[in-house]
């Protein structure tokens, strides 16, 4: 009984962290409307401040708690100051981008410092040592502390908003901020002291996390996904959701563990599924985000004219027959296959207006149903590779139905959670899927004769299915579909209101998209010859996001443009310096504050608009975009953003 | 007071209001009328400064304040009063109240504020989006005088409201006059604007057309009322 007991009490210990995560990430959304990605690498920032500050002066969990809290909190108000604020009321992409440039660059700057990988015990103070009876159950006394100060600082935290002047201007400030203005708030001051007390939460669950759990750079990474289901489930912005959702995952995971221990990373994924699918605004009612506008910053249409214009496809193809001269040809099919992938991420981002975080699941799910065909069973490659693509966009139709009726931050909300469960679903079948260690062993085959193992040759086989893909979908986006498509994007009401049905535009457009991703994924899969765990992993799903906002949304070989910048990156960077992760994301933030429409796209409009548009107020439509110093936040407001 | 000369505002693109000239003396409660679009919502926005891009002169107690922020403009006496009211709805009626802080000598205190709108004591803990429309006026109105505003801004306040409870937002203003506040009414309803107000202006595409006299309004109610559309 007490080992229950105990193990329930381990559960809130660890929901006491997420708790104190997603009340920072529930403030800042509900404040700025963004959802902060670098909260993970704060909670990071905050262990590491302690372990050393334990380490090297021998400094308690008290000053470490401080000393983490105000310096975490410091940082986060300065980025908040000088980048974030850029980009409010703009594409949650956006953000996303910047705040992962941003996590990329903290996590490896403080790599280079500090690679060790243990916790700092060291750090508890003598009262705190040992364990305490508490009747029912003998409990170590740190943790039975880290319950007690979480839960005080969240009631805290509850009563300052609901009960104070201060919480009260911090509520005014979400709801209306011009307004408050008109009566002499200063919103500035409470945008970012809220964003240096989120901030200041995030480094202080991170020291008190120190003395218990691995610190390491990456520490932050799994604690992010599980804050960001937790905020989601609980109601964007919602703080009492947040907290409840926080404590519930802690203490749900602990009791999956009892029963089901495979399933108790997972568990939260699944609850989150069900409760957007059967109460889309989260347990508990958040900010209302359904009308929430999202602004990106579109290619005008001259541009988009020019990608799916002649001359653009022949450049592509000119540089498509060459580049495997520059790269060798595996790292050649790389680039197109990612690129394949960007592409058909970005027909759901910049045509469908759907942000899609979890398109990994069709990538790996055809590699996957390929390689266990092929291993397992036997099957011929071409009839695996066929099978698996077919599978998967089968798969793609199945969650279409579900997920074409949602928009916005849920649509991208829904498409984590559907990931992270195929993610989990490959890894529970190890039997099939090889686990950890993946599948190793796959034979290209040949195809017409032609010996598919010779990696220049399989090069030329996928850039004619790459070829074949894009020019399909040049014709799909200049056909009648693909205008009311953008259509419904623009205006979803008057695209209803002429008899369109949007939710059959928006279920075949995610349906092709899944057609592409397992296409590409299949394809990769046979490029290297084994499938592994990373083909599903979220961050699988991050990558087409970044390549296709590097090279430009909604430019068709920008996306591909995009994937040879970071696939070559990535590879060169490797061999030269250690920092590859620092570049990339220094990368990242220089391209969405100075390049919003991506280098192909911002090149081209520099061309090609501007010699049009002599007007100082025309045509800087994404710069305008990016100097509000605060949310936007209706959308009639936000409509004159672009 | 206020004297505004050759303001032009713009919504992005859009020019909105193009060469305004008018001027309130202090103690005068002086009314906008126009009919839906002519501007009037952002001609109050102007004064306020939540206006981004706006030009011309707005000179307030002799101070230039075209450049000023909506806070420094607020800290010097402006209180708005907006169309939609303005209520925050998260917060409860007595933390909308409050939440501009009191400035200068002219602030009322709570008591006075609930002399005029008794019905703001007795809901003061509660939820402010739970207030009647007429409540939330009183509220909208109560909050500039809380402040201490000495130049009010009214935009419509008597839209959508019963008879009874108009009557009492016009006793109100009446009071707030009295007790020497200057106004800047915009009205619609032609009987209560000639009721309240000394002189009227006529707003008509981002411009003054004309300047009236609550005579002149009261003979002209019906060629006015065709031409405001109501
Ligand atoms: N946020 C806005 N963005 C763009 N145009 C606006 C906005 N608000 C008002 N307008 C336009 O400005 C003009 C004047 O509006 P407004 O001042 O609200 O008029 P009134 O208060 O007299 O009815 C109208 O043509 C209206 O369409
Ligand atoms: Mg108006």
């Amino acid at each position: 009984m007490s080992y229950y007991i105990s193990l329930l009490f381990n559960g809130l210990v660890s929901g006491g962290f997420v708790a104190l995560m997603s009340l920072g990430m529930s403030i800042i959304f509900g404040m700025m409307r963004i959802v902060n990605f670098m909260h993970g690498s704060l909670y990071m920032l905050g262990a590491i401040i302690a372990y050393f500050l334990g380490f090297y002066f021998g400094a308690s969990i008290w000053i470490g708690m401080l000393a983490a809290s105000i310096l975490v909190g410091v940082l986060g108000a300065i980025l908040e100051r000088t980048l974030i604020r850029r980009l409010y009321g703009l594409d949650l992409a956006y953000i996303l981008i910047l705040t992962t440039g941003l996590s990329l660059f903290l996590e490896d700057t403080v790599r280079n410092f500090y690679s060790v990988t243990s916790s700092a015990p060291f750090l508890v103070p003598q009262v705190l040592k040992g364990a305490v009876n508490l009747g029912f159950i003998v409990y170590p006394k740190y943790r039975l502390f880290v319950v007690v100060v979480s839960i005080l600082l969240c009631l805290g935290t509850w009563f300052a908003l609901e009960r104070t002047r201060l919480g009260a201007l911090v509520r005014a400030a979400s709801e209306r901020p011009s307004l408050l203005k008109c009566f002499g708030g200063n919103v500035p001051l409470l945008i970012s002291g809220s964003f240096f007390f989120a901030c200041a939460l995030a480094g202080l669950a991170g020291a008190l996390s120190a003395p218990m759990r691995n610190v390491s750079p990456y520490m932050g990474q799994e604690m992010i996904n599980i804050v960001f289901a937790v905020v989601v489930a609980g109601g964007m912005g919602s703080i009492a959701g947040s907290v409840v959702m926080g404590f519930a995952s802690g203490i749900l995971q602990a009791l999956m563990a009892i029963v089901y221990p495979q399933a108790s990373t997972v568990i939260i994924y699944v609850l989150m599924l069900v409760i957007l699918v059967v109460r889309p605004g989260g347990i508990f009612s958040g900010v209302d985000i359904s009308q929430f506008p999202l602004h990106y910053t579109p290619m005008t249409e001259r541009v988009r004219a020019f990608f799916l214009s002649r001359p653009a496809a022949m450049v592509a193809l000119a540089v498509g027959f060459l580049l495997p001269w520059f790269v060798y040809p595996i790292l050649a099919t790389d680039i197109i296959l990612w690129g394949l992938f960007a592409v058909g991420f970005d027909l759901l981002f910049a045509y469908a207006g759907l942000l899609s975080f979890g398109q990994a699941a069709y990538w790996g799910t055809a590699a996957y149903v390929m390689g266990v065909l092929a291993m397992t069973f036997g099957a011929p490659t071409w009839l695996a590779f066929i099978a698996g693509v077919a599978i998967s966009t089968t798969l793609g139709l199945f969650f279409g139905l579900i997920l074409a009726r949602k928009k916005g931050i849920y649509f991208s909300m829904i498409t984590f959670a559907i990931s992270a469960i195929i993610a989990f679903v490959v890894n529970q079948f190890a039997d099939y899927t090889g686990g950890e260690d993946g599948l190793h062993g796959l034979s290209r085959g040949t195809l017409f004769g032609m010996d598919l193992q010779n990696d220049r040759v399989y090069y030329h086989v996928c850039m004619a299915i790459v070829i074949l893909v894009i020019f399909f979908l040049c014709r799909l986006l200049k056909s009648p579909y693909g205008l009311s498509l953008l259509g419904a994007r623009e205006n979803e009401r008057r695209m209803m209101s002429v008899g369109y049905n949007v939710f059959f535009l928006r279920l075949k457009a995610y349906v092709l998209s899944a057609f592409i991703v397992s296409t590409a994924g299949a394809l990769y899969a046979l490029n290297h010859q084994f499938v592994t765990l990373e083909m599903v992993n979220w961050r699988a799903s991050g990558e087409p996001v970044m390549m296709t906002l590097l090279g430009g949304a909604g430019t068709i070989f920008g996306p591909v443009l995009g994937a040879g910048i970071v696939v070559v990156m990535r590879n060169a960077l490797s061999s030269i310096t250690d920092n590859g992760s620092l570049y990339l994301g220094l990368l990242f933030i220089t391209v969405i504050l100075f390049a919003r429409r991506g280098i192909l796209g911002e090149s081209l409009h520099n061309i090609l608009d501007r010699q049009q548009n002599t007007s100082p107020h025309n045509g800087s439509d994404g710069k305008t975009a990016g100097n509000h110093s605060e949310p936007v936040h209706s959308s009639k407001e936000a409509a004159d953003v672009d | 007071m206020l004297k505004i000369t050759n303001l032009d505002s713009f919504y992005g693109e859009s020019h909105v209001l193009q060469g305004i000239d008018l001027n309130v003396e202090a103690g005068e409660v002086v009314t906008l009328i126009g009919r839906n679009g002519a501007g009037k919502t952002t001609t109050l926005k102007s004064i306020i400064g939540d206006i981004p891009r706006r030009t011309g002169s707005i000179v307030f107690n002799n101070a230039e304040i075209i450049n000023a922020t909506s806070e420094q403009i607020c800290k010097m006496g402006v209180g708005l009063v907006p169309d939609d009211r303005g209520i925050f709805s998260t917060l409860s009626v007595y933390e909308n109240l409050t939440i501009g802080r009191p400035v200068g000598p002219q602030a009322w205190p709570l008591s006075r504020v609930y002399e005029l709108f008794p019905v703001l004591k007795d809901r003061n803990a509660q939820k402010a989006s739970s207030l009647s429309g007429g409540e939330q006026q009183m509220l909208a109105i109560a909050r500039p005088l809380y402040m201490g505003s000495t130049f009010l801004l009214l935009d419509e306040p008597s839209e959508g409201l019963a008879p009874v409870i108009i009557d009492a937002i016009g006793s109100a203003i009446q009071q707030i006059k009295a007790a020497g506040l200057t106004v800047l009414l915009v009205e619609q309803n032609l009987p209560f604007a000639t009721e309240v107000a000394d002189r009227h202006y006529l707003l008509e595409n981002g411009r003054i057309v004309r300047e009236m006299s609550n005579s002149e309004v009261a003979t002209e109610e019906e060629s006015l009322l065709a031409h405001l559309g109501v």
